[in-house]
This record gives structure tokens, sequence and C-alpha cells, in this order.
């Protein structure tokens, strides 16, 4: 009884003068920091660039390709792993048609050529990163 | 008037009304800036803190499921930001504790508080409280300075029920002690004049 007693007037004297405690706030600005972070972060997220082949299935590629490897070398007895032998033989027997006899290309054409795919590639990364640089910020 | 609860504007930002954020980080940043700020003190870090909390929830807003109020999953948040902040700082805290509390120590002290004009004394308490653990000061301010229910702390802390009750109680006394202490040389000549 009497330790409720005590408890019961502890338990008031904190909470009196907890209560009486003055609240601070924050910066002016605090609201505003946080939307343009939130608003910054949505934005790059949404430009962000996935790689075409994800981390995960070059991981499984390679190790398809390591367990693949180890069999060959390992156990390159194993009949399982053989592939049937198939007569090619009737390949070379085809004749094809030589369209190409005779055609000639002039030097200039092929220099103009080899320039233009160059000069595409270069274009793509100019765009490519003129475009990242633009939308990111 | 028409008052909108926290869950229509969660549904907003869900559906991609970002700006509706906002009314949600007005409404509670109080709460979670003088949470923040009685648990690792300085002003810079307490905003740092309440802004990561801000952050991490919208993230993670999709995972609110309505189970517990907002504020409590919010406040939970900041919670754990706090303690994470506090880790790379540790803090070592020594007070003595009243084993056995009268009427009279609590009464003595309180009459002493009296005297003291009423701003002045919220600082000696806001200091007092603020030499308290960290665990230990954040229940008291929780419990009763906003008024959450034991439920609501049990919650944000994941202490077990007796463990905040036993906190709880300890976090009281721990209270009472230094703020006699702080106030003795008054206490000594209020029982000198009478």
């Amino acid at each position: 009884m009497g330790e409720n007693k005590h408890i019961e007037e502890l338990s008031a004297f904190t909470k009196k003068h907890i209560k009486d405690i003055e609240i601070e706030t924050p910066s002016i600005d605090f609201t505003a920091n946080i939307m343009e972070t939130i608003l910054k972060e949505e934005k790059t997220s949404v430009y962000k660039a996935t790689p075409l082949i994800s981390k995960k299935v070059w991981f499984v590629l390679a190790s398809i390709l390591a367990v693949s490897v180890l069999y060959v070398s390992k156990g390159a007895s194993l009949n399982w792993l053989k592939v049937p032998e198939i007569k090619m033989d009737y390949l070379s027997n085809i004749q094809f048609p030589n369209f190409f006899e005779g055609f000639t290309i002039s030097h200039t054409v092929l220099y103009t050529s080899f320039l233009f795919t160059v000069m595409i590639f270069i274009q793509i990364y100019v765009l490519k990163n003129h475009f990242t640089k633009h939308l990111n910020s | 008037m028409t008052i909108i609860n926290d869950q229509t504007y969660i549904d907003k930002i869900l559906k991609g009304d970002t700006n509706a954020y906002a009314f949600l980080v007005e409404k509670y940043k109080t709460m979670v800036f003088t949470l923040a700020l009685k648990m690792v003190k300085s002003r810079e870090e307490a905003e740092e803190i309440s802004q990561d909390t801000f952050i991490k929830a919208y993230k993670s807003l999709s995972k609110f499921k309505g189970e517990s109020k907002f504020s409590t999953w919010l406040y939970k948040i900041a919670y754990r930001t706090c303690l994470d902040a506090l880790k790379k700082t540790k803090e070592q805290y020594s007070v003595d504790v009243i084993d056995e509390i009268t009427i009279n120590k609590i009464k003595s002290t309180e009459s002493v508080l009296e005297g003291i004009e009423r701003k002045e004394r919220a600082q000696v308490i806001n200091s007092c409280l603020l030499s308290m653990p960290e665990e230990e000061r954040s229940i008291l301010w929780m419990f009763y300075f906003e008024e959450l229910s034991l439920k609501e702390i049990i919650e944000i802390t994941d202490f077990s029920e007796s463990n905040v009750k036993v906190k709880l109680h300890r976090a009281r006394k721990m209270l009472l002690s230094i703020v006699e202490k702080n106030v003795e040389p008054e206490l000594i000549n209020h029982y000198g004049r009478k």
C-alpha cells in the first residue's frame, strides 16, 4: 500500500516536471530539405540505367560456364557428355554461286564507310553522356 | 472541419503524390526532433537524425500496414536511428540511484523546485534528464511527455513489458536522485529554515 503511494507520488512528480520542459523545434527549412532530398532521389531513381544483364545473371552464366569447363576438362571420358558424331561431308559437295565475282570496291568508298562507322560510334558515346548528364541534373 | 487522417496521406503518396508527404513531415517533425534531441543531445545531430528518419520512413512507406499508429511506426524508426548514432559515441553514465524513496524526499525536492522560477526549473529538469542513460531518459520522455502507452513503448523499443516497467520505475527514481543532487544546496537551506 505504502509502496504504491510512493510510486504514485513519484510518478506525479516526474510527469509534472517533464511536462514543463519546453519543446524545441527543428530549423525552418526542415520540411523543405527533406522534400528536396526525396524528390531528387525519386528523379534519379527513374532515370537510373539498369544493365541489360544483371550481376545475378552474369554470376549464373559464369557458374554454368565454369562447371561445364570443369566437367569437360576433368571428365571428358564421361559418355553422357560425348556429342554424337554427325557426318558433315555433304556440306563440301554443295556449291554456291559466287554473286560477288568481279565486284570491286574503290579505296575511297572503303575509307568513307570506315570513317562513317567510327563517327556513328563516337556520336552514340557523346549523346549518351550528354543525356545522362542532362537528365540527372 | 474535415480531419484528414494519416492513412489518407499515405495512400496519396503511394499513388505517386510525393508532395503529400510534406503534410506528414510537418505534423510529426517536432515530435521526432524532440525525441532525437533528448537522445543525442546535440541540435545538429538531432536534426540530421530526424531528416534520416523521415527519408527512411518515406522509402519504406509501402511496408507500413497500418497495424499500429503511423506515429508509433515513425517513432520506432527515429528511436532505432538514434541508437545507431549513439553506438558511435558510446557515453558512460554513472548515476547513483536512491534505493529508498520516501514521500518526504519527494515533497522536499518538490518544494525546493517550487521556489525556482518556472523557466529555470524546466531547464534544471531538462539538464537532469539529459544526464541520465539514453534508454531511461527516452522511456521517461515517451511515457510522460509524449504520453505514449506502455504498449506503444514496447513496440518502439522492442523491450518486454516487464523490462519497460522496470526501466520506467528505475528512470523515475534516477531522475529524482539527480534532481535532488542538483538542488542539494537549496535543500539544505530549506531544511535549515525549518
